[in-house]
Protein backbone atom coordinates (compact mmCIF):
# COMPACT_ATOMS: atom_id res chain seq x y z
CA UNK A 1 0.00 0.00 0.00
CA UNK A 2 1.26 3.78 -0.12
CA UNK A 3 2.96 4.26 -3.48
CA UNK A 4 2.08 7.17 -5.12
CA UNK A 5 3.11 5.45 -8.36
CA UNK A 6 0.79 2.47 -7.56
CA UNK A 7 3.65 0.00 -8.22
CA UNK A 8 5.43 -1.07 -4.84
CA UNK A 9 4.27 -1.43 -1.23
CA UNK A 10 6.09 -2.24 2.53
CA UNK A 11 3.94 -2.33 5.15
CA UNK A 12 1.12 -5.04 4.97
CA UNK A 13 3.29 -7.18 2.64
CA UNK A 14 3.25 -10.88 2.92
CA UNK A 15 6.48 -12.14 4.53
CA UNK A 16 8.33 -12.93 1.58
CA UNK A 17 8.02 -10.40 -0.07
CA UNK A 18 9.32 -7.90 2.93
CA UNK A 19 11.75 -10.58 3.29
CA UNK A 20 12.91 -9.45 -0.56
CA UNK A 21 12.80 -5.64 0.13
CA UNK A 22 15.05 -5.90 2.90
CA UNK A 23 17.16 -9.07 1.68
CA UNK A 24 18.05 -7.62 -2.04
CA UNK A 25 20.48 -4.86 -2.71
CA UNK A 26 20.31 -2.03 -5.11
CA UNK A 27 23.65 -3.88 -7.28
CA UNK A 28 21.65 -6.87 -7.74
CA UNK A 29 18.62 -4.93 -8.99
CA UNK A 30 19.95 -1.91 -11.21
CA UNK A 31 21.09 -1.62 -14.65
CA UNK A 32 25.32 -1.73 -14.35
CA UNK A 33 26.84 0.36 -16.72
CA UNK A 34 24.24 2.42 -17.97
CA UNK A 35 24.56 5.17 -21.17
CA UNK A 36 25.52 8.32 -19.78
CA UNK A 37 27.13 12.32 -21.24
CA UNK A 38 29.29 14.37 -20.25
CA UNK A 39 29.31 17.53 -18.97
CA UNK A 40 30.31 19.01 -22.21
CA UNK A 41 28.93 17.07 -24.62
CA UNK A 42 26.01 18.61 -26.70
CA UNK A 43 22.40 18.72 -26.03
CA UNK A 44 21.69 17.37 -29.36
CA UNK A 45 24.63 14.61 -28.29
CA UNK A 46 22.20 14.05 -24.79
CA UNK A 47 19.33 13.92 -27.41
CA UNK A 48 20.08 11.44 -29.65
CA UNK A 49 21.43 8.57 -26.96
CA UNK A 50 17.94 9.19 -25.06
CA UNK A 51 16.18 8.74 -28.18
CA UNK A 52 17.81 5.86 -29.68
CA UNK A 53 17.80 3.94 -26.35
CA UNK A 54 14.33 5.20 -25.11
CA UNK A 55 15.26 6.80 -22.06
CA UNK A 56 13.64 9.49 -20.15
CA UNK A 57 17.10 10.58 -18.23
CA UNK A 58 20.68 10.39 -18.03
CA UNK A 59 23.49 10.59 -15.83
CA UNK A 60 25.95 13.40 -16.43
CA UNK A 61 29.86 11.78 -15.74
CA UNK A 62 32.53 13.98 -15.58
CA UNK A 63 35.32 11.27 -15.30
CA UNK A 64 34.03 8.76 -13.09
CA UNK A 65 32.29 11.52 -10.86
CA UNK A 66 28.53 12.02 -11.15
CA UNK A 67 27.95 15.24 -12.21
CA UNK A 68 23.92 16.04 -12.60
CA UNK A 69 21.64 14.15 -14.40
CA UNK A 70 19.60 15.59 -17.28
CA UNK A 71 15.80 14.54 -17.97
CA UNK A 72 13.71 14.96 -20.97
CA UNK A 73 12.14 18.46 -18.87
CA UNK A 74 15.89 19.52 -19.60
CA UNK A 75 15.92 18.88 -22.94
CA UNK A 76 12.25 20.58 -23.76
CA UNK A 77 13.81 23.51 -21.94
CA UNK A 78 16.86 23.92 -24.10
CA UNK A 79 14.46 23.18 -27.28
CA UNK A 80 12.30 26.33 -25.89
CA UNK A 81 15.26 28.66 -24.57
CA UNK A 82 18.32 27.52 -25.65
CA UNK A 83 20.91 25.96 -28.81
CA UNK A 84 20.82 22.08 -28.96
CA UNK A 85 24.61 22.89 -29.86
CA UNK A 86 24.89 24.21 -25.94
CA UNK A 87 26.69 22.07 -23.71
CA UNK A 88 24.54 19.93 -21.04
CA UNK A 89 26.10 20.96 -17.98
CA UNK A 90 24.03 24.19 -19.03
CA UNK A 91 20.98 22.39 -18.53
CA UNK A 92 21.61 19.13 -16.42
CA UNK A 93 20.49 19.30 -12.70
CA UNK A 94 23.29 19.30 -10.07
CA UNK A 95 21.17 18.26 -7.42
CA UNK A 96 20.56 14.62 -7.74
CA UNK A 97 19.14 12.21 -4.78
CA UNK A 98 21.35 9.09 -5.22
CA UNK A 99 21.22 5.17 -4.01
CA UNK A 100 24.39 3.26 -2.48
CA UNK A 101 24.46 0.20 -4.23
CA UNK A 102 24.43 -1.66 -0.66
CA UNK A 103 21.64 -0.27 0.81
CA UNK A 104 18.74 -2.76 0.61
CA UNK A 105 15.98 -1.83 -1.81
CA UNK A 106 13.89 -0.91 0.49
CA UNK A 107 15.60 1.96 0.63
CA UNK A 108 14.93 2.45 -3.55
CA UNK A 109 11.13 1.94 -2.77
CA UNK A 110 11.04 4.73 -0.32
CA UNK A 111 12.66 6.91 -2.99
CA UNK A 112 10.17 5.91 -5.76
CA UNK A 113 7.22 7.51 -3.29
CA UNK A 114 9.06 9.63 -1.94
CA UNK A 115 10.23 11.33 -4.93
CA UNK A 116 8.84 12.10 -8.26
CA UNK A 117 11.89 10.85 -10.27
CA UNK A 118 11.73 7.95 -12.44
CA UNK A 119 15.22 6.82 -11.88
CA UNK A 120 17.77 7.39 -9.42
CA UNK A 121 21.69 6.80 -10.07
CA UNK A 122 23.66 4.78 -7.77
CA UNK A 123 26.92 5.51 -6.68
CA UNK A 124 29.67 3.04 -4.88
CA UNK A 125 32.10 3.49 -2.29
CA UNK A 126 34.12 5.37 -4.14
CA UNK A 127 31.00 7.88 -5.28
CA UNK A 128 31.83 6.65 -8.65
CA UNK A 129 28.79 5.79 -10.80
CA UNK A 130 27.72 2.48 -11.05
CA UNK A 131 24.21 1.92 -12.39
CA UNK A 132 21.15 3.14 -12.91
CA UNK A 133 17.86 1.98 -11.23
CA UNK A 134 13.96 2.27 -12.31
CA UNK A 135 10.78 0.78 -11.10
CA UNK A 136 10.84 -1.80 -13.18
CA UNK A 137 14.46 -3.34 -12.64
CA UNK A 138 13.03 -3.32 -9.11
CA UNK A 139 10.11 -5.68 -9.86
CA UNK A 140 12.15 -7.33 -11.76
CA UNK A 141 14.47 -8.11 -9.02
CA UNK A 142 11.90 -8.73 -6.60
CA UNK A 143 10.55 -11.01 -8.80
CA UNK A 144 13.33 -13.15 -9.15
CA UNK A 145 14.34 -13.58 -5.74
CA UNK A 146 10.63 -14.32 -4.57
CA UNK A 147 10.51 -17.22 -6.37
CA UNK A 148 13.70 -18.31 -4.77
CA UNK A 149 12.57 -17.61 -1.49
CA UNK A 150 8.58 -19.16 -1.91
CA UNK A 151 10.66 -22.59 -2.60
CA UNK A 152 12.20 -22.44 1.10
CA UNK A 153 9.55 -20.43 2.43
CA UNK A 154 7.07 -23.06 3.73
CA UNK A 155 9.49 -25.32 6.13
CA UNK A 156 11.11 -22.24 7.83
CA UNK A 157 7.35 -20.60 8.19
CA UNK A 158 6.19 -23.90 10.48
CA UNK A 159 9.66 -23.92 12.41
CA UNK A 160 9.22 -20.33 13.19
CA UNK A 161 5.21 -19.63 13.63
CA UNK A 162 5.02 -22.66 16.17
CA UNK A 163 6.58 -21.96 19.77
CA UNK A 164 8.47 -24.62 21.12
CA UNK A 165 5.95 -25.32 23.87
CA UNK A 166 9.05 -26.25 26.64
CA UNK A 167 10.12 -22.78 26.14
CA UNK A 168 6.47 -21.76 27.90
CA UNK A 169 6.48 -22.29 31.40
CA UNK A 170 3.35 -22.68 33.07
CA UNK A 171 3.88 -19.62 35.66
CA UNK A 172 4.75 -16.90 32.54
CA UNK A 173 2.45 -13.65 32.87
CA UNK A 174 3.38 -12.43 29.35
CA UNK A 175 4.28 -14.18 26.15
CA UNK A 176 4.92 -12.25 23.03
CA UNK A 177 6.51 -12.87 19.73
CA UNK A 178 7.97 -10.95 17.45
CA UNK A 179 9.28 -11.43 14.11
CA UNK A 180 12.22 -9.44 12.64
CA UNK A 181 13.55 -8.51 8.97
CA UNK A 182 16.48 -8.77 8.04
CA UNK A 183 18.41 -5.08 6.93
CA UNK A 184 14.73 -3.59 8.23
CA UNK A 185 16.80 -0.76 9.87
CA UNK A 186 13.53 1.54 9.71
CA UNK A 187 11.83 -0.58 12.19
CA UNK A 188 14.81 -1.69 14.02
CA UNK A 189 14.21 -1.29 17.59
CA UNK A 190 10.37 -1.15 17.83
CA UNK A 191 10.25 -4.54 19.33
CA UNK A 192 12.16 -3.27 21.92
CA UNK A 193 10.16 -0.12 22.23
CA UNK A 194 7.20 -2.55 23.07
CA UNK A 195 8.82 -4.46 25.66
CA UNK A 196 10.06 -1.67 27.43
CA UNK A 197 6.40 -0.32 27.56
CA UNK A 198 5.23 -3.61 28.88
CA UNK A 199 7.36 -3.11 31.61
CA UNK A 200 6.58 0.34 32.59
CA UNK A 201 3.01 -0.46 32.21
CA UNK A 202 4.06 -3.34 34.77
CA UNK A 203 5.72 -0.95 37.22
CA UNK A 204 8.91 -3.04 36.70
CA UNK A 205 12.39 -1.37 38.39
CA UNK A 206 13.54 1.58 36.41
CA UNK A 207 17.37 -0.63 36.37
CA UNK A 208 16.01 -3.73 35.26
CA UNK A 209 13.37 -1.83 32.17
CA UNK A 210 17.26 -0.51 31.21
CA UNK A 211 18.95 -4.20 31.43
CA UNK A 212 16.10 -5.31 29.41
CA UNK A 213 16.06 -3.19 26.98
CA UNK A 214 19.80 -3.54 26.30
CA UNK A 215 19.65 -6.74 25.96
CA UNK A 216 16.24 -6.77 23.56
CA UNK A 217 17.70 -4.03 21.69
CA UNK A 218 21.15 -5.88 20.69
CA UNK A 219 19.53 -9.21 19.56
CA UNK A 220 16.70 -7.46 17.71
CA UNK A 221 19.61 -5.55 15.73
CA UNK A 222 21.83 -8.80 15.69
CA UNK A 223 18.83 -10.27 13.82
CA UNK A 224 18.65 -7.24 11.88
CA UNK A 225 21.73 -6.98 11.24
CA UNK A 226 23.40 -10.56 10.87
CA UNK A 227 20.83 -13.12 10.60
CA UNK A 228 18.44 -13.92 7.61
CA UNK A 229 15.72 -12.94 9.93
CA UNK A 230 14.33 -14.42 13.29
CA UNK A 231 11.91 -14.24 15.73
CA UNK A 232 12.65 -12.48 19.28
CA UNK A 233 10.42 -14.06 22.31
CA UNK A 234 9.25 -12.22 25.44
CA UNK A 235 8.11 -13.81 28.31
CA UNK A 236 7.37 -12.15 31.67
CA UNK A 237 7.74 -14.85 34.56
CA UNK A 238 7.15 -13.69 37.85
CA UNK A 239 10.67 -13.39 39.46
CA UNK A 240 12.57 -12.81 35.85
CA UNK A 241 12.25 -12.18 32.32
CA UNK A 242 13.53 -13.79 29.68
CA UNK A 243 14.30 -13.12 26.18
CA UNK A 244 14.75 -15.70 23.18
CA UNK A 245 15.96 -15.31 19.68
CA UNK A 246 15.84 -17.58 17.11
CA UNK A 247 16.37 -17.23 13.17
CA UNK A 248 17.20 -18.23 10.05
CA UNK A 249 20.91 -18.52 9.90
CA UNK A 250 23.43 -18.21 8.45
CA UNK A 251 25.32 -18.89 11.28
CA UNK A 252 27.74 -17.57 13.69
CA UNK A 253 31.08 -19.05 12.24
CA UNK A 254 33.76 -18.72 15.61
CA UNK A 255 31.06 -18.16 18.92
CA UNK A 256 34.18 -16.93 20.65
CA UNK A 257 34.70 -14.49 18.82
CA UNK A 258 32.00 -13.27 18.74
CA UNK A 259 31.51 -12.79 22.84
CA UNK A 260 34.92 -10.65 22.51
CA UNK A 261 34.48 -7.05 22.85
CA UNK A 262 34.97 -5.45 19.51
CA UNK A 263 34.97 -8.52 17.42
CA UNK A 264 32.57 -7.66 14.33
CA UNK A 265 31.53 -9.08 10.78
CA UNK A 266 29.70 -5.82 9.71
CA UNK A 267 29.93 -4.27 6.60
CA UNK A 268 30.90 -0.72 5.86
CA UNK A 269 27.57 0.10 5.18
CA UNK A 270 25.98 -1.29 8.56
CA UNK A 271 28.71 0.32 10.59
CA UNK A 272 27.54 3.67 8.54
CA UNK A 273 23.84 2.74 10.51
CA UNK A 274 25.78 2.85 13.61
CA UNK A 275 25.99 -0.70 14.31
CA UNK A 276 28.84 -3.11 13.93
CA UNK A 277 31.09 -2.08 16.79
CA UNK A 278 31.53 -5.51 17.67
CA UNK A 279 29.88 -4.54 21.16
CA UNK A 280 26.14 -6.86 20.67
CA UNK A 281 26.58 -9.99 22.11
CA UNK A 282 29.19 -8.77 24.95
CA UNK A 283 26.22 -6.07 25.65
CA UNK A 284 23.71 -8.82 26.08
CA UNK A 285 25.58 -11.06 27.83
CA UNK A 286 27.30 -8.39 29.99
CA UNK A 287 23.46 -7.38 31.28
CA UNK A 288 21.87 -10.82 31.54
CA UNK A 289 21.40 -13.45 34.87
CA UNK A 290 21.82 -16.17 32.62
CA UNK A 291 23.43 -16.71 29.12
CA UNK A 292 22.95 -19.38 26.74
CA UNK A 293 23.77 -19.49 22.99
CA UNK A 294 24.12 -21.97 19.90
CA UNK A 295 24.54 -21.92 16.60
CA UNK A 296 25.27 -23.38 13.57
CA UNK A 297 24.47 -23.19 9.80
CA UNK A 298 20.36 -23.55 10.42
CA UNK A 299 20.72 -20.49 12.52
CA UNK A 300 21.69 -19.00 15.96
CA UNK A 301 19.30 -19.14 19.27
CA UNK A 302 20.12 -17.32 22.11
CA UNK A 303 18.35 -17.47 25.87
CA UNK A 304 18.65 -14.94 28.52
CA UNK A 305 17.40 -14.14 31.68
CA UNK A 306 17.44 -11.07 33.84
CA UNK A 307 16.11 -11.92 37.68
CA UNK A 308 13.30 -9.37 38.80
CA UNK A 309 15.32 -9.48 42.02
CA UNK A 310 17.33 -6.97 43.94
CA UNK A 311 20.21 -4.88 42.77
CA UNK A 312 22.80 -7.39 44.33
CA UNK A 313 21.20 -10.02 41.83
CA UNK A 314 22.60 -8.00 38.96
CA UNK A 315 25.19 -9.69 37.05
CA UNK A 316 28.58 -7.77 36.41
CA UNK B 1 25.12 21.34 33.65
CA UNK B 2 21.73 22.17 32.28
CA UNK B 3 20.42 22.59 28.56
CA UNK B 4 20.19 26.39 29.03
CA UNK B 5 24.02 25.88 29.71
CA UNK B 6 24.31 24.47 26.28
CA UNK B 7 23.20 26.73 24.29
CA UNK B 8 24.82 29.71 26.06
CA UNK B 9 27.77 27.83 25.91
CA UNK B 10 28.19 25.93 23.04
CA UNK B 11 27.23 27.40 19.37
CA UNK B 12 24.27 25.25 18.47
CA UNK B 13 20.88 25.09 17.38
CA UNK B 14 17.95 23.50 18.92
CA UNK B 15 15.87 21.35 16.36
CA UNK B 16 13.42 19.32 19.34
CA UNK B 17 13.10 21.45 22.57
CA UNK B 18 12.13 17.63 24.80
CA UNK B 19 9.96 17.78 27.69
CA UNK B 20 12.23 18.35 30.10
CA UNK B 21 14.23 20.76 28.17
CA UNK B 22 13.86 23.31 30.88
CA UNK B 23 14.49 20.67 34.02
CA UNK B 24 16.96 18.55 32.96
CA UNK B 25 20.32 18.11 34.85
CA UNK B 26 22.60 16.42 32.94
CA UNK B 27 25.83 14.86 34.81
CA UNK B 28 27.30 12.72 32.25
CA UNK B 29 28.35 12.55 28.31
CA UNK B 30 28.18 9.88 25.97
CA UNK B 31 30.09 10.85 22.31
CA UNK B 32 30.26 7.92 19.30
CA UNK B 33 28.66 6.73 16.58
CA UNK B 34 28.01 3.26 17.29
CA UNK B 35 25.20 2.98 19.60
CA UNK B 36 26.27 -0.53 21.17
CA UNK B 37 29.66 1.41 23.07
CA UNK B 38 26.69 3.89 24.29
CA UNK B 39 24.71 0.97 25.88
CA UNK B 40 27.96 0.03 26.99
CA UNK B 41 27.95 2.70 30.09
CA UNK B 42 25.44 3.08 32.64
CA UNK B 43 25.82 6.93 33.63
CA UNK B 44 22.58 8.39 34.96
CA UNK B 45 21.21 11.56 33.35
CA UNK B 46 23.21 11.22 29.61
CA UNK B 47 23.37 13.27 26.75
CA UNK B 48 24.67 11.59 23.74
CA UNK B 49 27.10 13.52 21.15
CA UNK B 50 27.06 12.18 17.93
CA UNK B 51 27.30 12.58 13.84
CA UNK B 52 25.07 9.42 13.02
CA UNK B 53 21.36 10.98 12.28
CA UNK B 54 19.18 7.96 12.01
CA UNK B 55 16.09 7.05 13.70
CA UNK B 56 18.58 4.37 15.87
CA UNK B 57 19.92 7.18 17.84
CA UNK B 58 16.59 8.23 19.25
CA UNK B 59 16.04 4.41 20.49
CA UNK B 60 19.01 4.20 22.08
CA UNK B 61 18.86 7.64 23.73
CA UNK B 62 15.46 6.11 25.08
CA UNK B 63 16.75 2.47 26.37
CA UNK B 64 19.76 4.37 28.23
CA UNK B 65 16.73 7.44 29.50
CA UNK B 66 19.26 10.36 27.99
CA UNK B 67 17.82 13.85 28.38
CA UNK B 68 19.02 14.79 24.64
CA UNK B 69 21.18 13.84 21.65
CA UNK B 70 23.89 16.72 20.35
CA UNK B 71 24.50 16.04 16.45
CA UNK B 72 28.55 17.47 15.51
CA UNK B 73 29.46 18.80 12.37
CA UNK B 74 26.34 20.64 11.62
CA UNK B 75 24.60 17.70 11.14
CA UNK B 76 20.54 17.44 10.63
CA UNK B 77 18.81 14.93 11.71
CA UNK B 78 17.07 12.75 9.14
CA UNK B 79 13.62 13.61 8.40
CA UNK B 80 12.37 10.28 10.38
CA UNK B 81 14.71 11.05 13.43
CA UNK B 82 13.30 14.38 14.15
CA UNK B 83 9.76 12.97 14.22
CA UNK B 84 10.69 10.04 16.32
CA UNK B 85 12.50 12.93 19.05
CA UNK B 86 9.60 14.83 18.75
CA UNK B 87 7.15 11.54 19.41
CA UNK B 88 9.28 10.72 22.36
CA UNK B 89 9.71 14.63 23.32
CA UNK B 90 13.31 13.87 23.06
CA UNK B 91 15.72 17.23 23.15
CA UNK B 92 17.54 17.06 19.92
CA UNK B 93 20.80 19.95 19.08
CA UNK B 94 22.61 20.29 15.84
CA UNK B 95 26.18 22.14 16.26
CA UNK B 96 28.50 23.11 13.58
CA UNK B 97 31.72 22.22 16.05
CA UNK B 98 33.31 18.70 15.84
CA UNK B 99 33.24 15.70 18.10
CA UNK B 100 36.06 16.82 19.87
CA UNK B 101 35.44 20.37 20.35
CA UNK B 102 32.24 20.08 21.55
CA UNK B 103 33.52 17.05 24.01
CA UNK B 104 35.77 19.53 25.69
CA UNK B 105 32.56 22.37 25.85
CA UNK B 106 30.50 19.60 27.81
CA UNK B 107 33.56 19.13 29.93
CA UNK B 108 34.14 22.49 30.93
CA UNK B 109 30.44 22.65 31.56
CA UNK B 110 30.75 19.71 33.98
CA UNK B 111 33.98 21.06 35.18
CA UNK B 112 35.14 18.18 34.50
CA UNK B 113 38.65 20.06 31.96
CA UNK B 114 39.93 23.68 32.32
Amino acid sequence: MGSVNNLLFVNDSHEVILESIYTVRVKEAMNANPMRVAPDDTMRTAKNIMKENGLSGLPVVDGNRLAGILSLYDIMACYDNGSMDDKVSKYMSRDVILLEEDMPISFAINYFNKFKFRRFPVINKNKELTGMITARDLTAAMLNNINKQLQKYDKLNMRLSDPDPADIRSDTVIYRQFIVHKYDFENAGKVTSEIKKILKDRGIKQSIIRRVSIAAYELEINLVVHSDGGVLIFQLLPDAIMIKTQDKGPGIPDLEKALTDGFSTASEWIRSQGFGAGMGLPNVKRVSNDFQISSDVTGTEVKIKINLGNEEDESK
Amino acid sequence: MTFKEIVEHISCEIINKGNDFDTAVIENVSAGDMMSEVLVGDEDNRILVTALTTDQVVRTADIVEARGVILINGKRPQTSMKTLAEESGLTLISTKNNMFTTCIELGKLLGKCK
